[in-house]
């Protein structure tokens, strides 16, 4: 009886990640040692990028980069202001915290240019940029690991700051 | 027995109902980047603003209450091509608050098209914001600290120009740099502003040298009106009331304007100058820890009927506690009609999410129709 009981847990916990199961593989693409920590910088494995520099990431995430070379657009993606993910993202590439980038989101959006969007966790992170053509993310090395996802390419990792 | 047995259908039965009411894996992403192919988008701001101040030679102070609005719609198709569409509506005459205008029609500050090429190359054509230094793009209230403009980011060239721009944005030598070109053959539509372009073409360049410090470099040529009578009656000078050509002649003594070449071509309450006009222009902004610093400097060649105008300004805004900002500047133009002014703004803001609240008080070394002295509070909102 309990046999049977643990195997119908694992068999409707399995239904239940399903939408995980084609997370297979990124993680093989982080460098040896790197630590859960860092940040894994995550690409939509469709974009004509095999690696981006600092500069490049930082000129995306200030939508000041629009495209990837091959003339895709880029969408990048953010995770809340509040995460310290986020915060310290922020600060290792674009040089100030969320909040120090107020006035420059305030700026570009009289312009009509909005800020990366939101998305509410590492997980839907990945998703996202799995099966979002040119969408680029960034979650921790230990996230990618757990969650190992397929049709994402890793194209930085910027070390525990 | 019975109940184990229960227990061991329900647990697949409930795991199994979990799992169908949650949506499928496609349902569960997040919804595209809204800055990507929203179809429109509408924002907004608007400003309130009380003066307390006197214009001109007048001693006595007035008492003044404004107001403006604007909407802002925007969009993209497809990714590449987009617009943008700015309306404005304000009660006054003009940028500084000087007082209340009776024409309170709304003004179309931006209505273009643009498609994107690349990064490098955007096409625009339509109405947009006239490319000189930093403020006249970022104009609206609540992104400003002050509540009154400095003359150089108004006087001397129009806010907003029709015509058709090529910009984009490179990496030079490891900066970001940015650039707009533009070309504005003829005037469309009316316009209220201390400079209306006739026909206009320039361009201006910006680099970021460090992270937060920016340089930028602006060039135009112009023909334009401007108000026939720019000290208004508001207590002006005794020469602003000389007629147009003997003011330029006593600014511009030793110049020798040759007339029927050079005419000012009256229409309505506007003169145009006939001559076209250079502006050159440099600007830097710099921004670190609690300090945002922008300064700005134009220099206008002369026209028929105007003279060579030069202004600059620089302006500090420190972060004294939370969201509150001690904010001071300097500002030098010279000539305004009659000779040069200076004027000190000293004041504060608070800047919260959607909500800025300014005190500011205003200071010109002399009495002119064009700039006020005294105090002036207003809250702008943004949406």
């Amino acid at each position: 009886m309990v046999r049977l009981r643990v195997r119908d847990l694992l068999t409707a916990l399995a239904a239940l990640a399903a939408p995980l199961a084609l997370a297979r593989g990124a993680a093989a693409q982080l460098p040896a040692g790197a630590a859960d920590s860092a940040i894994a910088v995550v690409a939509n494995a469709g974009v004509p990028a095999r690696a981006l520099s600092r500069a490049e990431l930082r000129r995306i995430y200030l939508m000041r980069q629009r495209y990837w070379r091959g003339g895709q657009r880029v969408e990048p993606v953010n995770l809340p202001a509040a995460s310290p993910l986020r915060s310290s993202f922020s600060r290792e590439v674009l040089g100030r915290s969320p909040r120090e980038l107020a006035s420059y989101w305030n700026d570009l959006y009289f312009h009509g240019t909005e800020p990366p969007s939101t998305l509410d966790s590492e997980q839907a992170v990945l998703l996202f940029v799995a099966r979002t053509s040119g969408a680029l993310g960034y979650v921790r090395a230990g996230t990618l690991r757990d969650a190992q996802a397929p049709g994402v390419r890793v194209v930085l990792v910027l070390p525990p700051s | 027995m019975t109940a184990t047995l229960r227990l061991s259908i329900r647990w697949p039965l409930l795991l199994a109902a979990l799992a169908l009411s949650a949506p499928p894996a496609a349902a569960q992403l997040p919804a595209p980047p809204a800055s990507a192919r929203e179809l429109l988008r509408v924002g907004g701001y608007g400003s309130l603003v009380f003066g307390h101040s006197s214009l001109g030679s007048a001693a006595v102070m007035d008492d003044l209450t404004g107001a403006a609005a604007a909407l802002l719609a925007s969009g993209s198709v497809g990714g590449r091509l987009s617009y943008f569409g700015e309306i404005e509506a304000a009660s006054r005459t003009n940028e500084n608050w000087t007082g209340r205008q009776s024409d309170q029609a709304p003004q179309i500050d931006r209505l273009y098209a643009e498609y994107a090429f690349a990064d490098a190359l955007r096409l625009r054509a339509g109405r947009f914001l006239t490319p000189v230094g930093q403020w006249n793009e970022i104009h609206a209230d609540p992104l400003t600290w002050t509540s009154l403009r400095p003359l150089t980011t108004y006087r001397p060239f129009a806010k907003s120009t029709t015509g058709i721009m090529a910009a984009g944005q490179l990496p030079i030598g490891g900066h970001d740099a940015g650039y707009a070109l533009y070309y504005a053959p003829v005037r469309v539509g009316p316009t209220r502003e201390e400079t209306g372009f006739v026909s206009a073409a320039g361009g201006r360049v910006a680099v970021e040298l460090l992270p937060g410090l920016y340089l930028g470099a602006s060039a135009a040529a112009y023909r334009a009106t401007r108000p026939r009578d720019p000290e208004d009656q508001a207590g002006a000078p005794s020469d602003a009331l000389l007629p147009v050509a003997a003011r330029a002649g006593v600014a511009q003594a030793g110049d020798d304007p040759t007339p029927g070449s050079e005419q000012a071509d009256t229409t309505g309450d506007r003169e145009e100058d006939v001559r076209a006009r250079r502006l050159l222009g440099a600007d830097l902004s710099w921004s670190a820890g609690r300090v945002e610093v922008l300064a700005e400097a134009t220099a206008l060649s002369a026209g028929s009927v105007e003279s060579a105008e030069r202004g600059a300004f620089a302006q500090a805004a420190v972060r004294v506690a939370g969201p509150l900002r001690a904010v001071a500047r300097f500002e030098a133009y010279d000539p305004v009609v009659t000779g040069p002014l200076r004027i000190l703004t000293l004041g504060g803001a608070v800047r919260l999410p959607h909500l800025t609240l300014k005190l500011d008080r205003q200071i010109p070394d002399r009495a002119s129709a064009r700039v006020a002295n005294g105090w002036f509070v207003s809250a702008s909102a943004i949406f």
